[in-house]
């Protein structure tokens, strides 16, 4: 499971990593939007690696309540965009 | 590692395949459409398939029961995030590529 959760935390950082810079160096701000969505994600599902490997349940509330925060963040931006371009 | 283990791991592995395989479309697709689709299908599932992996592994029923609940909210949540962005690109007006055949928001 060491192994396992070793390549998981390393491949989601680097996936972090890279959603951040697109969200850094990126054309439009739907890309924005989108690689922000990305990050939240990520970060899920490393959430999703901790619990595997600790089995620690504290983080499972973060997890909940992170995945519906992100979602009400892209909300709230499209929105903005819809009304902006409009 | 009882059986249950190793499912729970080959899930997460799944799952991180996933999200990586949303970055690189993040990065090589033509136009916004094209990436929200790569960051809104392949991460929905991976972020899944994680969270069952680590429903697997855990033996608490409370900790299972949180991470059905985040499983279902992004389930249902991705999709509605997924068309409000879309629609929202659309109307502000977001370049789209030269392959696209068909636009039925544009009338």
């Amino acid at each position: 499971m060491t192994v396992v959760a070793i390549i998981c935390f390393a491949a989601l950082a680097a996936c972090a990593g890279a959603c951040l810079f697109r969200l850094w160096r990126c054309p439009t701000l739907v890309d924005r939007a989108i690689a922000l969505d990305t990050v939240t994600a990520t970060i899920v599902s490393g959430i999703a690696v901790g619990i595997a490997v600790t089995g620690d349940g504290i983080y499972a509330d973060v997890a909940l309540v992170l995945g519906l925060l992100g979602f009400l963040a892209t909300v709230a931006i499209a929105r903005y965009m819809g009304r902006r371009g409009a | 590692m009882s059986p249950l283990d190793v499912v729970g791991a080959v899930l997460l592995l799944a799952g991180t395949g996933l999200t990586v395989t949303a970055v690189v479309g993040l990065y090589r697709l033509p136009d916004v459409y094209a990436r929200m689709h790569a960051a809104t299908k392949p991460a929905t599932l991976g972020i899944t398939c994680c969270l069952l992996g680590a429903a697997l592994t855990v033996d608490d029923v409370d900790i299972v029961t949180k991470l059905l609940l985040a499983v279902a909210f992004q389930l249902a949540t991705a999709p509605v995030s997924a068309h409000l962005l879309g629609r929202g690109a659309h109307e502000a007006g977001a370049d789209q590529s030269e392959h696209t055949v068909v636009d039925e928001l544009a009338d």
